[in-house]
């Protein structure tokens, strides 16, 4: 998906509910912060969406553009529909939110997470797919280990799991020099 | 909420998938390796992680020895029990008068694992192949509508695409359905859930929404 794909996605979630502001959160809020990321950033065909004052309308944007749908049909991308408890981030992440506003949103507004948040929220989720995710967020520099360890503490995770995610961050750092790559912050 | 004594097919996958999980997280939480845990069990490794993935082929029997190396085969006790079932008219439990006890187990999805949507498109793909064994013409439907995205020009799902050509060609749908992280990347740059009629495509929706909710599973009257 690009950046104009998520514009697209945005004006149709708007058209199907009749709302006016969105999250973006998971993979693809990416193209807020950074619209042209590298390839391996934006793979996925699906964006996961919320109206942001209408939580109970992202089951319509599923059933309107989701997968399967003719939508997805028509443009070989989807939305899928999902609640904000999808996503654990670090306080202070409403604050933080990058607008996507153009012609291509029909006007509309799509929030999406910042980078940093979004590589958090992908460390908790710890899977396959978001530790590529994230150590490629970090061997490109769009993430530094050290930002990302100061925002661990505020992680809304009990303390141990905490502990753990510190650790992960500071693995996956030392398995991106061990490859040869240069990572910055040499202290973590 | 009423209480389900029949379960649906997405409901008996997502049962499959926490027992799946559940065997995996005991697995690593007494440090067995998998190599260590196949042996003990007796299982290939390639057994045992269809059995940590919730897959339905392993054997009941396959299952039960796991959870047995693992401690936890009593709670076969809730199967093999007739707690889930009212007792047998001429049986002293149903002549009493006491009221039966009510067991109902509360079944949903982890909003904040992403499951309720990792679910949806498993479902929507055993739904689209079990459609397709039953009418081999939505086979050229999947690849027409493959053919049209690849026209479309220049995307970054190009890699996944073509590997959907070939999956398509030579039906290996197992490549798809996994849990791997291929897998999911591969399900959302399929084109088999287009292939669904909108009534059974809402059908699986509805399902999960359900499930989301948080479905009951209870005494069957």
């Amino acid at each position: 998906m690009n950046r104009e794909d998520l514009e697209h996605i945005i004006r149709a979630a708007a058209d199907i509910t009749n709302e006016y502001e969105f999250v973006v959160v998971g993979s693809q809020s990416i193209l807020g912060p950074i619209p042209n990321p590298p390839a391996v950033f934006t793979m996925s065909a699906e964006a996961d969406i919320y109206p942001l004052n209408a939580i109970d309308k992202a089951d319509a944007i599923d059933a309107a553009i989701g997968e399967g749908s003719r939508f997805h049909e028509t443009y070989g991308y989807y939305a899928q529909g999902v609640g904000p408890e999808t996503a654990c981030l670090p306080a202070g992440w409403q604050s933080r939110l990058q607008r996507i506003q153009t012609a291509g949103t029909n006007g509309r507004v799509g929030y999406c997470l910042d980078v940093g948040d979004l590589f958090m929220a992908k460390a908790v989720a710890d899977r396959d797919k978001d530790r590529i995710f994230c150590m490629a967020l970090i061997q490109y520099g769009y993430v530094l280990p050290r930002a990302a360890i100061s925002l661990v503490d505020d992680m809304p995770i009990e303390k141990s799991a905490q502990g753990r995610l510190r650790a992960r961050i500071k693995r996956w750092t030392k398995a991106l020099r061990d490859r040869g790559h240069a990572i910055p912050d040499d202290d973590t | 909420m009423p209480a389900f004594t029949d379960t649906t097919s997405v409901l008996e996958r997502h049962l499959l998938l926490q027992l799946g999980d559940r065997l995996k997280r005991l697995r690593k939480a007494r440090d067995i390796s998998t190599v260590e845990m196949a042996k003990r069990v007796g299982i290939s490794r390639t057994t045992l992680a269809a059995v940590e993935a919730g897959d339905p082929a392993p054997t009941m029997g396959t299952y039960l020895r796991v959870m047995s190396v693992l401690g936890v085969a009593g709670d076969l006790a809730l199967l093999v029990g007739d707690t889930f079932q009212p007792p047998l008219a001429n049986s002293a439990a149903g002549s009493s008068k006491r009221a039966r006890p009510q067991v109902q187990v509360m079944v949903s999805t982890d909003p904040r694992r992403h499951e309720a949507q990792d679910l949806q498109s498993m479902a929507l793909h055993k739904e689209a192949i079990r459609m397709i064994h039953e009418d081999p013409s939505l086979l050229d439907r999947a690849h027409e509508v493959l053919e049209r995205w690849r026209s479309q020009g220049d995307s970054r799902s190009e890699s996944l695409w073509s590997e959907w050509e070939t999956i398509l060609e030579n039906r290996a749908w197992r490549k798809a359905l996994g849990r791997t992280r291929r897998a999911q990347e591969l399900r959302q740059a399929s084109p088999l859930p287009t292939v669904l009629p909108d009534a059974v495509r809402q059908d699986v929706l509805a399902q999960i929404l359900a499930l989301k909710k948080g479905v009951v599973l209870g005494d069957q009257e």
